[in-house]
């Protein structure tokens, strides 16, 4: 134990001292999640929003009442579904609500009813907060009604959903898990596979491995001290996107801690291994951006949905492990805890990164040649 | 037993490329004694000392170290050993303490022995006054010491140093050389790999290595020997001492040796031959007229160079340095130099690393 | 600061006829410049080192392929033409990285610790093309912290601390059975303690 924390400390001044990994650790997060904040244009509290009520105003009242008392939704009447929709495609407005005529008379009939909205998403992002504040206003509307005519298991209110310009809505927004994806790859990845190679290329590993120190020891301290760092990064940026940028998270953050400390264990072994093979610093930078840090951004699914990708590409997605991980932090954001993709992801990077481990293990070689 | 090291027929071979780093390799060290490697770049004096710390592992043959095996026992021979690498092994962003806690911390040392052992290392290498500098900002001697100071952390009876010297200056290299004898003195065997033949002097016993054999074993001034009167110097007063070294080789006169020292040329002849040509006086011999001897003396060619060089330039002073001052902010790295370099002239700037 | 890499806080420095200060360029057309690990191209092969440094040097055409095949032919590099600089065996690394600085015929060859780490008898072949070349009238400015080196030159400046504290033949340093690191220590050891007294 004394080893392991001689050496652990050992990693934290390495770290401290040098520049560039407090660079990428918390300047690149900062950096990548401010242009990621202002790219989706937070002025969410006044997207305008077409309302067009087809029947009978009066018996629905209290929903026109709960659209026109929100903040987030600049609501403008309509008379004709016709008009509202020509003000959607001239970018007048970002979404519409559209009340059918025979919405009334089928609600108090105890069935149910649905309400259309259209969603220009073409930027997705507002796209999706309109659609988020509209199911809100009308689950809170719903409530009223209900306690005003009384409760039949079948009564409610349903929302016909329709995406106009980008009906699969591959939003920017997702760009957030993704990048603090990438900037725990960074980090797990290209920061460990210069560390390695570092001690190789310095002479210090020689030095190392004619101690008490077992290989064991070395390599848990490594992935101790990168982890930390991984962590206070992953902190940070959370911190922004949640706090500063107002960004939602649904999830819960022990969820969020476990599997990201997965996602690091696997990651964090790979820059290792990298390292390890290589044993050259120029070399390791070069293997691990190739083929950890490019395909994390390109190929894990942030970016680019993976079932849209050839089939061989798509098993080869399975090796990088930001693709197991991006789902997960994903719906952590935007849905919440989704426990079946929770469980299997998380399984699959425990398995992997305890691969991962035993590979490494068995690569460090106690002596100088292999 | 007071052999520490007993090695019978090593043999390492290298794949990729193929090469026989050391081949059939006998050797018995004694204990207590300050043992040379030397040898030209690529005789095997690295492979030696790391296989014999366990960090290569030998083709075939049988070593043991403290009579431990250094394949099998690896961790147990390094509680004993104490091994400093080329460059140092030091934690360049790290300062001179946190290497000094690192490396005690890794031989197991307690709070206690740490604190005595501290002490006596700082007193012994006189780093007291830069234990807050990063090692990465320390002169090349002051690394040296430091690296010295980290091997020895765990009392090892063995203590192995690989090319000490390198990129350290002359000054520092004597006071390692008394360290070294400081320690001898307690009883440590010290295994010193260096290209640096003028060191070997002082070694109680050299290894001589080449092409991955053993050349010499034993002490160096029974090498010396063997040169013992074929070394002269010879000079002559009306030509510089390059032309005098020249027509010697045109000659082909029998020399093992040739090299310009000052305003002579130094020389070893070969064995059993006589210069007529030129006037000798003899010279003591030198641990370096000796390996050069027993490596088969150097190449007696004359360079094909002078053929294809024409210098059609006039003029007594080529290089005229006057008064020059380098500074980067408080460091002066040259202070007013001035001098005259004239046409034909080898001008030497001398001074430790750094200078 | 001589080859105008770095430019000096004052002073001057003439390189023949040019310079080195205001005319920086055209004072280190006359200087080859081997470096200190011998500044080569490791994955290149001894041939695209040379055709490299050749154009670096400016040289064109049938002249260029000349002074190339009489580099080969001098050190002797026509059995590792194809192979990569860094593989090469020290010796021939230290010979191509000389071949690669007298390409351009320069009247001032400067060799910053040309030998460090090199064994003995490959030192000794190198000095061998050095003194060769003077005697054809190069003139040769090297750096060294080998005492031995030391012996080689004509005149050595001791520097230490930045200052010249002695300039003389290797001779005119050493007193009577003094070796050269004797001497060196001794003129350091007396400048220091002359120093301590001029500060008090």
């Amino acid at each position: 134990m004394r080893i392991i924390k001689a050496l652990i400390k050992k990693e934290f001044w390495q770290i401290v001292r040098d520049p560039s990994s407090i660079m990428i650790a918390v300047i690149l997060p900062f950096i990548l999640i401010s242009i990621f904040a202002t790219a989706i244009n937070l002025d969410n509290n006044s997207i305008k929003t077409g309302l067009v009520i087809e029947g009978n105003r009066q018996q629905i009242n209290d929903i026109i009442a709960s659209f026109d008392g929100t903040k987030y939704l600049d609501i403008i009447r309509y008379n004709s579904r016709k008009e509202a929709q020509r003000d959607l495609i001239n970018g007048h407005i970002r979404a519409m609500v559209v009340i059918p005529n025979n919405f009334a008379q089928s609600f108090m009939a105890g069935q149910s009813s649905p309400i259309q909205v259209i969603t220009d998403a073409s930027d997705p992002n507002i796209a999706l907060f309109a659609s988020a504040y509209i199911q809100g206003i009308v689950a809170t509307a719903q409530k009223i009604l209900l306690e005003i005519y009384g409760y039949n298991k079948n009564t409610g209110i349903s929302i016909e959903q329709i995406s106009w310009y980008n009906p699969e809505l591959k939003s920017r927004y997702f760009i957030l898990p993704n990048s603090i994806a990438i900037i725990m790859t960074l980090i797990g990845m290209l920061l460990t596979a210069l560390v390695i190679a570092r001690e190789w290329e310095r002479g210090t590993m020689e030095a190392l491995l004619t101690t008490k120190a077992s290989k064991f020891q070395i390599l848990i301290a490594k992935y101790f001290s990168y982890y930390v760092l991984a962590m206070i990064s992953v902190a940070f940026c959370t911190f922004l996107s949640v706090i500063v940028f107002a960004v939602p998270f649904n999830g819960s953050l022990a969820v969020y801690f476990v599997s990201s400390s997965l996602f690091l264990f696997v990651s964090i072994g790979i820059g290792l291994t990298i390292s390890t093979l290589t044993r050259n610093q120029f070399l390791a930078a070069v293997t691990a951006a190739m083929f950890g840090f490019l395909p994390a951004v390109v190929l894990s699914g942030g970016l680019f949905e993976i079932s849209s990708m050839p089939k061989i590409i798509r098993i080869f997605t399975n090796v990088i492990p930001a693709t197991h991980f991006v789902p997960v932090i994903k719906n952590l954001f935007i849905a919440g805890n989704i426990w079946p993709i929770i469980f299997s992801e998380s399984l699959y990077l425990l398995i992997y990164g305890l691969l991962v481990f035993a590979l490494l293990y068995h690569l460090t070689e106690e002596r100088l040649e292999r | 037993m007071s052999n520490v090291i007993e090695i019978s027929h090593l043999i390492k071979k290298f794949s990729r490329p193929e090469i026989l780093a050391l081949d059939d390799i006998s050797l018995s060290l004694e204990k207590g004694r300050v043992i040379g490697l030397i040898g030209p770049d690529g005789s095997g004096k690295t492979t030696l000392i790391r296989i014999m710390i366990g960090l290569l592992k030998p083709s075939s043959g049988k070593i043991s170290v403290l009579q431990l095996s250094p394949e099998k026992q690896t961790k147990l021979l390094h509680q004993k050993i104490g091994y400093m690498p080329q460059k140092f092994g030091l934690y360049e962003d790290l300062t001179v303490l946190e290497n000094m806690n690192l490396y005690a911390d890794l031989q197991g040392l307690s709070e206690e022995c740490k604190k005595t052992q501290f002490e006596k290392m700082l007193k012994f290498t006189g780093l007291a006054p830069y234990v807050h500098r990063l090692a990465g900002r320390l002169s090349g001697g002051m690394k040296q010491k430091l690296g010295l100071g980290c091997a020895l952390f765990g009392s090892p009876q063995v203590l192995f140093l690989d090319e000490p010297s390198v990129g350290v200056d002359p000054i520092s290299r004597r006071e390692l050389m008394k360290m070294i004898y400081d320690l001898k003195a307690d009883g440590i065997t010290v295994i010193w790999s260096t290209s640096y033949l003028d060191e070997a002097e002082n070694f109680d016993d050299v290894i001589l290595l080449n092409e991955g054999k053993v050349i010499f074993y034993g002490h160096p001034q029974k090498l010396t020997s063997i040169v013992k009167n074929r070394v002269f110097l010879t000079g002559d007063a009306s030509k510089s001492p390059r032309a005098v070294l020249r027509e010697l080789i045109k000659s082909n006169a029998p020399l093992s040796d040739g090299v310009i020292s000052g305003k002579n040329v130094r020389l070893v002849l070969r064995k059993n031959q006589q210069i007529h040509e030129v006037k000798l006086s003899p010279a003591n011999p030198r641990f370096e007229d000796a390996v050069i001897d027993i490596l088969g003396g150097m190449n007696m060619q004359v360079s094909a160079i002078a053929d294809q060089i024409q210098t059609d330039y006039s003029g007594e002073s080529v290089i005229c340095a006057d008064n020059l001052t380098k500074k980067y902010g408080d460091f002066t790295a040259a202070n007013h130099i001035s001098f005259n370099i004239k046409k034909g002239e080898i001008f030497g700037l001398l001074g430790p690393n750094g200078a | 600061m001589l080859c105008g890499l770095i430019k000096p806080t004052s002073g001057k420095g003439f390189i023949l006829d040019a310079d080195m200060i205001k005319d920086p360029e055209k004072a280190r057309a006359h200087i080859g410049y081997m470096a200190q690990k011998f500044s080569l191209f490791s994955t290149l092969s001894v041939r695209q080192n040379l055709n490299f440094f050749a154009g670096v040097y400016g040289l064109k055409g049938s002249y260029k392929q000349q002074r190339i095949d009489q580099m080969i032919e001098v050190f002797e590099l026509a059995k590792h033409l194809n192979q990569a600089a860094g593989d090469l065996p020290l010796g021939f690394k230290q010979r191509l990285a000389l071949s690669c600085a007298i390409m351009h015929n320069p009247a001032i060859l400067f060799l910053d610790e040309p030998t460090s780490g090199v064994d003995p008898l490959t030192r000794r072949e190198f000095w061998n093309h050095i003194n060769s070349m003077v005697d054809t009238g190069v003139t040769v400015m090297v750096t060294t912290h080998f005492m031995d080196e030391a012996e080689y030159c004509d005149r050595i400046a001791l520097i230490y601390e930045g200052n010249a504290i002695k300039i003389g033949a290797p001779d005119e340093l050493k007193t009577a059975n003094e070796t050269m690191e004797d001497a060196f220590i001794r003129l350091i050891e007396h400048y220091a303690q002359e120093k301590v007294h001029e500060d008090h």
